[in-house]
């Protein structure tokens, strides 16, 4: 449907008439107006004589000279009539010198970013500060000065934008960014972080940066907390409360020392102590302890008592040892259990042929016992070999002889070293009057003087000791269950009442793998032994015919089992 | 509480009222790869980490920033593996943290917050979630203010109270049959109520540098560690410690002509710790005095650069850090205790290589390698000097 001939008459007239106003207003149109308020912001106009700062609304005009400031959090957007716009940031104060032809502003402090149309060749946009200016023919850029003019920067996002300070000036390029300080030259251009982002996007994108930097505190200080925990895990590692055991299974550990233990009559409490080593798995608890009572009380500091625990070296006698111990071993529900009683000092002297073995309080009560014993049979020559030191005889081969094996290693604490007992040395050591091995209150093993001898005190238990065992007999059978080549013993007592304890042994790493014998390779002595052993982890499981089908399952660190005496 | 005191807290909580403005915030990163450590390798496995925060406008005055931060760990940073790595497999944590900004004026902000996080931890293959030994809740609570000088420079100060339980971990000693434990032994020693005083301040410098400090200053109570005594028994008084963290880095963006455009950081670090709990060694009936204080420092220069007109961004960083323990001796390889003092130095390297492939999203890649050497010859419970390197890729998300 078409327009009829009076409708195109009135729609003609009115576009005449209106036309002319169009240009006029265009004539007369402010050439920076307020687009956008947002927040607080306030303008002081120049023709004002009050000097007054009044709210900044959307669409005021803005004269030379006004000078518009922004509240926190706040912008303002000034629209040029050749499109081109002007953000304010918040916290920022400007001043309009002129708006046309040129456009020339003046930022006291703030930021302000520039969307600057193609300018006609006549014309130009500059932004001043108090330290530089940067003008620009049609580019995005942002300037900003610091609350006390002494510092800002200009970053340029799109175009070239030329920065003058004193008497030097130079072309900023998109992506650069040139920082100026009230006394310093101005440096280079170094990569920007402004984008040319609408204002709309670039207000968005600076709200995300402070939310995202809020987050980021928040942050940091979640990891200072975290930190924390993650330290006190760290020392419980340290200290080796946590290990993994043959089996795969986490074992915790803890070892700890208890004195005057309350379970003693009052008069032995000051002279004894007990070491607990407790183990717990996700299904399981294992305990073992080790109650030693000494001759005398015992000293604030324990380690001078028990450096002398197992034999001390040396003309006088130690001052501390064992008049009796107990160590115990359980699951909660079954044990193990090792008691001796009566001790007392053996002091050993070696002459190269003979150890001579005295009782401190009965000089009539000695041994001689050879150190050294050779047989020659049809499988070879084999030495039966004493060791003073844990009070046993070993049968060994020639060639294990000849290699040192078989000397008995003592810890010489003036060289703190370990060395092999010499024909000038004197050695004391703790013997026991009698000793029991108990199964779930069962006794196995266990020894007395042998009351023929007519003696007080045992030196040797060989020769002086009457052994008793369940059912009369016992008879071992070792094995190595995973291979001859890696640390994994079995030892099984056949008794002669008809019952079995079996104790497997590993020797393992950190991780719970059994190590290979030939770690131990070329170790001919028992001190080299041990050094090797401290390396590792000792895992000992005991079954017996009493604890039917259950087992005691102990992860230990060798150390203990040394000090303590069960590992010779 | 009267009315108009309960009247002024809802209005503290809730602001002014008026339309909300709800901003999303996405960090998501996946990482995958393994570690080598003495010539065995983990198996392949990853790590997620993601941020949200629905940030909520309610004026110009007062937003509320909730946050997710969940992760899931399946293997390890470098920095993370002392100790060797043993005794770990995988671990998730999951934390929200409530934050309330409120503008004063034009220049302060006042920010209370309240946290709450669930770490857990699987040492072993079989362990299930929520088993772990080592897992941990974690109540927070605290005030910020924040005064902004200008734009790029400010100062802040912050109380946070917190608590730390680990409710899967109780001393061995005190399960055990009362025979075997010490007199005044406690169950649940690793719990802590920790106060956290948080000090910083950042300020531009010439020629575009940047500065930051911070300060934290925690004083930690243990509410069941009873602090042991010189004969290896138990004191009715519990272990405190106090713990103090400083801070300090700088960045300069430069250019190397139109090859490279660089940020270096070059960051100083100083901490110690207090503690009046001590140490018997069982093992050797030795008994160490103040035995987890110690100071340390660290040093950690950072170079990311964009070559030419490449997108690719890449980044070489290195850490230098050495802790030393006041009076925790160290000790020989059977476990003898020496009279030089525990000592530890660590060097990280990192070299990362990232690509945008989308917007806000990031492909990376990252190889580490670190060492760790000590004075300590004594490694049979935790190792001190080794070596141990890792590689990881993945991508990155922003938004």
């Amino acid at each position: 449907m078409g327009l009829s001939n009076a409708q195109r008459r009135v729609g003609l007239w009115t576009l005449g008439a209106l036309l002319p106003l169009v240009f006029l207003h265009s004539l007369w149109a402010d050439p920076v107006v307020v687009n956008a308020v947002r927040g607080s912001a306030e303008i002081r106009r120049a023709r004002a004589q009050n000097n007054k700062w009044y709210a900044l609304r959307k669409g005021s005009p803005v004269k030379p000279g006004d000078e518009i400031r922004t509240g926190k959090s706040s912008r303002a957007v000034l629209k040029l009539d050749d499109g081109s716009r002007v953000v304010l940031s918040g916290g920022s104060r400007a001043k309009v010198l002129e708006s046309s032809p040129n456009r020339i502003f003046a930022l006291a402090v703030g930021r302000m970013k520039s969307f600057v149309k193609k300018l006609k060749p006549t014309s130009k946009f500059e932004v001043r500060t108090p330290l530089a200016a940067a003008s620009v023919r049609g580019t995005i850029f942002e300037m900003g000065v610091g609350e006390d003019g002494k510092d800002g920067y200009l970053d340029v996002s799109r175009g070239v934008v030329n920065l003058a300070q004193g008497g030097r000036d130079l072309d900023v390029h998109a992506g650069e960014r040139v920082d100026f300080m009230s006394g310093w030259p101005l440096g280079d251009p170094v990569p920007g972080k402004s984008s040319d982002d609408a204002p709309a996007d670039e207000e968005k994108t600076d709200d995300k940066s402070a939310l995202k930097r809020e987050v980021g505190l928040g942050m940091s200080k979640e990891a200072v907390m975290a930190a924390a925990a993650e330290e006190m895990r760290l020392a419980e590692y340290q200290e080796g409360k946590t290990l993994i055991d043959v089996n795969g299974d986490r074992v915790r550990l803890e070892e700890y020392i208890i004195r005057r233990p309350q379970e003693l009559a009052a008069n032995l409490q000051d002279r004894a102590f007990k070491l607990v080593v407790l183990n717990e798995r996700d299904n399981r608890f294992d305990y073992f302890y080790y109650r030693g009572v000494f001759n005398q009380a015992l000293p604030d500091d324990l380690s001078v008592a028990l450096n002398g625990v197992r034999g001390q070296l040396g003309a006088a006698a130690p001052d501390y040892y064992l008049d009796s111990y107990e160590m115990g071993q359980s699951n909660t529900r079954d044990s193990v259990l090792d008691q001796a009683t009566g001790g007392h000092l053996v002091k050993i002297t070696y002459d190269g042929t003979n150890y001579y073995l005295e009782d401190p309080t009965d000089a009539s009560n000695t041994r001689t016992i050879l150190a050294d014993e050779v047989t020659t049979t049809v499988d070879g020559t084999f030495h039966k070999v004493y060791d003073p030191v844990g009070d046993r005889f070993v049968t060994i081969t020639d060639a294990q002889f000849t290699a040192g094996g078989g000397a008995a290693g003592v810890y010489d604490a003036s060289q703190d070293t370990f060395r092999t007992l010499t024909s000038a040395d004197t050695y004391w050591r703790t013997a026991f009057n009698s000793y029991s091995h108990l199964i779930n209150g069962n006794s196995k093993q266990s020894y007395v003087p042998d009351g023929s001898l007519g003696i007080t005190n045992i030196l040797a238990q060989d020769q002086d000791a009457l052994y008793t065992f369940a059912g009369g007999s016992v008879f071992p059978v070792t094995e190595t269950p995973s291979g001859s080549d890696v640390l994994h013993n079995r030892i099984t007592l056949y008794y002669g009442d008809g019952t079995t304890e079996t104790v497997n042994t590993y020797i393992m790493s950190d991780d719970g793998k059994i190590g290979p014998v030939s770690a131990f390779d070329g170790l001919t002595t028992g001190s080299a032994f041990k050094d090797q052993l401290l390396q590792w982890n000792y895992e000992q499981v005991t079954e017996a015919t009493e604890f039917q089908g259950r087992k005691i399952d102990l992860v230990v660190e060798p150390k203990i089992l040394i000090k303590s005496g069960l590992l010779k | 509480m009267r009315r108009p005191a309960a009247w002024a807290a809802v209005l503290l909580l809730t602001g002014s009222a008026g339309a909300a403005e709800v901003t999303p915030l996405w960090a998501l990163q996946f990482m995958g790869g393994q570690h080598f450590f003495e010539g065995r390798s983990s198996a392949l496995a990853g790590n997620i980490d993601v941020h949200y925060t629905p940030a909520v406008k309610f004026s110009d005055r007062w937003t509320l920033l909730p946050t997710y931060a969940g992760s899931y760990s399946g293997t390890r940073d470098v920095q993370e593996l002392a100790g060797g790595g043993t005794l770990f497999q995988d671990s998730m944590s999951h934390g929200l943290l409530v934050k309330s900004v409120h503008a004063l004026g034009e220049r302060w902000k006042l920010k209370p917050s309240a946290g709450a996080k669930l770490e857990l931890l699987r040492e072993t293959v079989d362990e299930q979630w929520g088993d772990g030994l080592f897992d941990y809740r974690k109540w927070s609570g605290g005030l910020e203010a924040e005064y902004d000088q200008s734009k790029n420079a400010g100062g802040r100060f912050a109380y946070d109270f917190y608590q730390l339980t680990f409710p899967n971990y109780e001393s061995l000693e005190s399960a055990a049959d009362p025979t075997l434990a010490r007199e005044l032994a406690g169950a649940k020693v690793l719990d802590s109520s920790n106060h956290l005083i948080t000090l910083g301040w950042w300020s531009p410098l010439p020629a575009a540098g940047r500065l930051e400090a911070a300060a934290f200053i925690n004083r930690r109570s243990f509410g069941d560690q009873p602090v042991v005594k010189s004969d290896g028994g138990l004191t009715g008084t519990e272990r405190a410690d106090t713990t103090l963290s400083l801070h300090v880095e700088t960045a300069y963006p430069f250019t190397v002509g139109d090859a490279a455009r660089a940020v270096g950081t070059l960051g100083l670090s100083y901490g110690s710790q207090s503690s009046n709990q001590n140490h018997f060694d069982a093992r050797k009936a030795v008994f160490l005095p103040n035995y987890y204080d110690y100071s340390q420092w660290s040093l950690s220069p950072q170079v990311s650069a964009a070559f030419g007109e490449s997108k690719w961004v890449s980044s070489l960083s290195a850490s230098y850090q050495r802790r030393t323990y006041s009076n925790r001796p160290t000790q020989d390889g059977n476990g003898d205790y020496l009279s030089e003092k525990l000592s530890l130095s660590e060097i990280t390297t990192q070299f990362a290589v990232t690509y945008p492939v989308a917007k806000n999203m990031r492909l990376r890649f990252q190889t580490s390698l670190a060492w760790s050497d000590s004075n300590m010859q004594y490694e049979k419970v935790f190792r001190y000097n080794y070596k141990i390197a890792n590689y990881m890729m993945g991508f990155s998300y922003e938004y």
